[in-house]
């Protein structure tokens, strides 16, 4: 009776297969090809278990390389905002100068400031202009703030400064309010001396100079500094002022040259 | 006249055990035509059972619009399994007619799953089938413990 029964239920299964077989739109039906099914199964489950346990993987991966590009992205940014910033600065500065050059009768040259005394008993510094810009030794060299000094040597291509801030350093100044005149010493250091005002002149912090043009070298009118401290003394005959120079030279980059010839 | 009624009570039942089916559960299918011929499996004669189911998954086969077979398979494969219970080597506690309509229910589920995906176009995602069928068979499970304790009794 039970194989009867197990007969008769292969026939029935037998018939649908075949009923399901021919209304199917993919053709006979194959069994070797339906095994194919469970693999296929599992292999979609490995790939989401792959996939899952990937993902955060390939995202910390991708996230790295993103950090990277973008720290390479941001370094080549600031390099490029320091250059525009470094652009701007010198434009001012040119200007400046382009400026002045327009305001100045005696102008000889302009020229960039390539090298300074590396030692400090020494306050020089090195032109990129010589004697082919029409430089020569003497003239005096000044930014758009003031006075910083003179040639004291040239060649073809490059020229040397003495600033006013070296010992060896001495121009004939006014005191721009009093009109006394005297001489502005280097001391070595940023500030200057400002010599020979006796001490019956009153003189007050903050007054300006310009050159007297009295030494023979200088132009007459260049600012040169302020007057930093007056220190009265009982027992000489001076002052003793300190002066605090308009243009600082060691911040200087570009410079002109004034000759005294046409003053 | 009274096998008349009896034909018609049973026709009403399985045609609502048909429109709940189709109208679901909380966005589910609910498979209680298999709760039915679950019970034809063990209460009707065998040729009677096997017919009857035929027929039902037959009507299914039909609403469904796809190809005719994989219900009639199903339910049919399901009455072939019961007849091994009815040879007298199990007795049909309710917690053993619960565990039986909640295995038949996805044996069910499966075979029809696997028809349509070989002979049709695969109905719905492998994960998405499991979540429906498993449903189902609680459902039918659950079912099945009340019903069949009712009848025994």
């Amino acid at each position: 009776m039970l194989k009867k029964h197990h007969t008769l239920f292969l026939i029935y299964v037998f018939f649908l297969i075949s009923l399901m077989t021919y209304q199917s739109f993919r053709g006979p039906f194959k069994p070797i090809l339906c095994l194919r099914y469970p693999l296929f199964l599992v292999n979609d489950v490995i790939d989401t278990a792959i996939s899952i346990i990937r993902k955060p993987f390939v995202l910390l991966f991708t996230i790295e390389g993103e950090n990277v590009r973008l720290k390479s992205e941001l370094n080549r940014l600031l390099l490029k905002e320091q250059q525009y910033d470094e652009a701007i600065n010198q434009n001012k500065r040119l200007s400046a100068l382009l400026l002045l050059k327009g305001e100045t009768i005696n102008y000889v040259s302009a020229a960039r400031v390539i090298a300074r005394q590396p030692n400090k008993w020494y306050h020089q510094m090195v032109l990129d202009s010589g004697t082919k810009a029409g430089i020569k030794k003497d003239m005096a060299v000044r930014t758009d703030k003031g006075l910083i000094g003179k040639i004291i040597s040239t060649e073809s291509n490059y020229s040397t400064v003495l600033l006013l801030t070296d010992v060896y350093s001495s121009v004939a100044v006014r005191l721009e309010d009093n009109r006394t005149e005297a001489v502005l010493s280097g001391t070595g250091s940023e500030l200057c001396l400002l010599k020979y005002i006796p001490v019956s002149e009153d003189v007050k912090a903050g007054e300006p100079l310009v050159t007297s043009g009295t030494d023979n070298l200088f132009p007459a009118g260049i600012p040169v500094g302020r007057v930093l401290s007056v220190e009265r003394v009982t027992s000489g005959m001076f002052h003793e002022i300190k002066v605090e120079l308009f243009a600082q030279p060691t911040k200087v980059e570009e410079v002109i040259i004034v000759s005294r010839e046409g003053t | 006249m009274k096998k008349v009624l009896t034909s018609l009570f049973w026709i009403s039942i399985i045609s609502l055990a048909m429109a709940l089916d189709r109208a679901g559960f909380l966005n589910l299918k609910l498979n209680l035509t298999m709760l039915l011929v679950y019970y034809m499996g063990l209460k009707w004669p065998e040729l009677k059972a096997v017919l009857c189911s035929a027929g039902v998954g037959f009507i299914e086969d039909s609403l469904s619009l796809r190809i005719i077979g994989p219900n009639m398979l199903s339910k049919c494969t399901v009455i072939f399994i019961t007849s091994f219970f009815r040879s007298g080597i199990f007795n049909f506690t309710p917690l053993l007619n619960s565990l039986l309509c909640f295995a038949f229910t996805i044996v069910d589920g499966f075979i029809v799953y696997f028809s349509l995906s070989v002979f049709d176009t695969r109905p719905v995602d492998i994960s998405t089938a499991i979540d429906s069928i498993m449903f189902q068979s609680l459902i039918n499970g659950v079912l099945g413990y009340f019903v069949m304790r009712e009848q025994d009794e």
